[in-house]
């Protein structure tokens, strides 16, 4: 399959992208649904329609019947997320990025589409149906300056007669993990992707303390910077990708052993007073 | 017995101290070819990309005969060598194409569940960018890639050793005076095996002015760089909108003058497209000047602050936006609030409006 976009279609598809003006912004959100066995598959998709945008932010509300299970982000045109997609009270809410802004995306058998997947959602329900309540998410502009615009998606109800889609199983774990600890301010920057379900959670372990989750970036303490540093990347299936940040670095292990020297050098003294005092009696 | 009793305690506690400071350290020799290094300094990392590797097992990256001048055809694009494959900048250049996989930088490391699948499915950009010019590859908002323009502008990018899946694929190019183009993204869907070929990605003209700030009425001079032998139209925004015609010559260079009389005094930003015979480019990156009552030359040392660089590196990219993540909903130390106000919108606070001119600044 060959695409070949001819010049001037994005010359026009950019032209309009630069002189759109605000209030002429036509950009959406749809939410398309697909039964998946016992769960609901519910895939929110940005339609562009001409506006370049590099911010997604905002909230998907469902109704209370519905639980989400997991979200996926393996296939979305978000790279990287302020806050990850999260269950809050309100619905599924995020704030992600689009380093060089979202035209669309060229798709092999359909060629070149103003549309993305922001990212897939997993509901389960305790009755068979569910409604998805409309609203609009913030999107802002890639115009260099930040141009707050809406992205308005209407509501959705979906049921038992909802179309079956079949999901293959993620086996595979997170792509290589990239890492670097940073000085100022003292942190661990951590990325990783998954192009299948997407990436659900990064574990640290420092030291000798146990694996925690943390949201990157991790801020470190000057003694943490000396230590052991690993993490890992998980996806939504659970598979985990692991890496060595660093070992502890050689100032730790020269204040190791100065710290054991001197503890010997205090048992050793306090073994002299105690056998000279036992001397005396 | 007391002296053998002490010894025993001073034993005890030494073992117990060296126990518990001590920690067992297991070193894992990562292979030169899977390390996320370049080692041999040839700007291409681990197996497939670096021609030195021969696997991911392979520990040494360096000793690649050069594949612009070893007869073959190293990329299977049907070309072979310097000048004729576009991958290839100079003879001694040392990949026909330059694929690589992957992140950038970071280690791998073991992992869970399920073994990696390589489904071998290769994603070819071909386009224009600058006589020439460098072209940044990027995968996913990180650089992959990097090749060289012809001497026409043309260039060609073959990402290798893709998984299934959507991909958001980004081309910036430096032109020879170190300017570089905005990045262009296209997002695509990858499915197995495939070979996918993208044309037309074209780059927009590169601009700036030897004035940052200008007397009224005398003559400023914006130039940069295109395709070659193209017709460029320069538009300066004003109350009155002017439009600057110019022609770049072989080497894609394009100056364009206009006398500052005919804007008003304030604030303009100017821009350029280019047209020839079979391609349209599209307006790029717009830059801003002053009018005004003196003249103040823009200095474009490579140490300028840019929009977006938190870290002062002089890219915009992972580390700049962990840096913003970092300060999302704290209070800004006066340190920082002076960064902030220099390279972002000024207003005191990380917001998303600030990601926003991050991802417009982005570099790799």
């Amino acid at each position: 399959m060959r695409i070949c976009f001819r010049p001037f279609l994005f010359a026009a598809l950019i032209a309009v992208f630069v002189i759109v003006p605000d209030q002429a912004i036509a950009a959406s959100v749809e939410a398309r649904v697909a039964r998946d066995g016992a769960l609901w598959r519910v895939t929110y998709i940005l339609h562009a329609e001409g506006a370049a945008l590099n911010v997604l932010a905002g909230t998907f509300p469902f109704s209370s019947d519905l639980k989400v299970e997991r979200i996926e982000t393996g296939r979305s045109i978000i790279q990287l997320w302020v806050t990850s997609p999260k269950n809050d009270r309100a619905g599924v809410t995020f704030e992600g990025v689009v380093p060089g802004g979202f035209l669309g995306s060229a798709i092999p058998s359909r060629g070149l589409t103003g549309s993305g997947e922001i990212m897939t959602a997993v509901f389960s329900s305790e009755k068979d149906h569910g409604i998805l309540a409309g609203g609009s998410i913030r999107g802002y502009l890639h115009d260099g300056s930040g141009t707050e615009v809406s992205l308005p998606f209407a509501e959705v109800t979906f049921d038992a007669r909802t179309p079956e889609e079949n999901v293959s199983d993620d086996r595979t774990p997170p792509a290589r993990i990239f890492f670097e600890i940073l000085n100022e301010p003292s942190m661990l920057v951590l990325d990783a992707q998954d192009k299948e379900t997407g990436i659900d959670r990064y574990e640290v372990k420092i030291g000798r303390t146990e694996w925690k989750t943390v949201e990157p970036p991790v801020p470190l303490s000057q003694a943490e910077r000396d230590a052991r540093i690993a993490v890992r990347a998980f996806d939504n299936a659970g598979n985990f990708r692991e890496a060595l940040v660093q070992e502890s670095s050689p100032n730790e292990t020269y204040k190791r052993i100065l710290g054991i020297i001197g503890i010997l050098v205090i048992v050793l003294v306090l073994a002299a007073v105690y056998m000279r005092v036992m001397h005396r009696e | 017995m007391r002296v053998a009793a002490l010894l025993l305690i001073v034993c005890f506690i030494s073992t117990w101290v060296y126990a518990d400071t001590a920690s067992i350290t297991v070193t894992v020799i990562i292979a030169q070819c899977t390390d996320g290094s370049d080692n041999d300094g040839d700007t291409l990392i681990d197996y497939p990309s670096d021609p030195g590797c021969s696997s991911t097992g392979d520990n040494d990256e360096s000793n690649a005969a050069p594949h612009c001048s070893d007869t073959l055809d190293n990329d299977s694009d049907g070309l072979t060598d310097y000048p004729a494959d576009p991958g290839c900048y100079k003879t001694s250049y040392i990949s026909e194409a330059m694929a690589a996989g992957g992140g950038g930088g970071g280690g791998g490391g073991g992992g869970g569940g399920g073994g990696v699948v390589s489904s071998g499915s290769a994603v070819t950009l071909t386009g224009y960018a600058y006589p020439n010019s460098v072209v940044h590859v990027y995968q996913d908002g990180r650089r992959v890639l990097e090749v060289y323009a012809g001497s026409d502008a043309r260039f060609t990018a073959t990402i290798q050793n893709l998984s299934a899946g959507i991909y958001t694929f980004g081309v910036s190019a430096q032109d020879e005076d170190g300017r570089r183009s905005a990045l262009f993204n296209i997002p695509l869907s990858v499915s197995v095996s495939s070979q996918t070929s993208i044309g037309g990605t074209v780059l927009a003209p590169t601009i700036t002015s030897d004035y940052e700030k200008i007397r009224h009425g005398d003559t400023l001079t914006l130039f940069g760089a295109t395709i070659p032998n193209a017709q460029v139209t320069v538009e300066v925004n004003s109350e009155t909108q002017l439009f600057v015609r110019a022609e770049s010559n072989a080497d894609g260079a394009y100056l364009a003058r206009f006398d500052t009389s005919q804007i008003e005094r304030g604030d303009h930003v100017a821009r350029a497209k280019a047209e020839s015979e079979t391609l349209s480019i599209p307006y790029g990156t717009a830059i801003g000047f002053v009018v005004g009552d003196v003249n103040v030359p823009r200095v474009e040392a490579s140490g300028s602050v840019r929009k977006g660089d938190l870290t002062s590196d002089g890219k915009v990219d992972i580390r700049d936006f962990s840096v913003a993540a970092y300060w999302y909903r704290r209070t800004l130390t006066a340190e920082f609030a002076l960064i902030e106000s220099e390279r972002l919108n000024g207003d005191g606070k990380i917001d998303l409006k600030d990601f926003s001119i991050m991802a417009y600044y982005w570099t790799s």
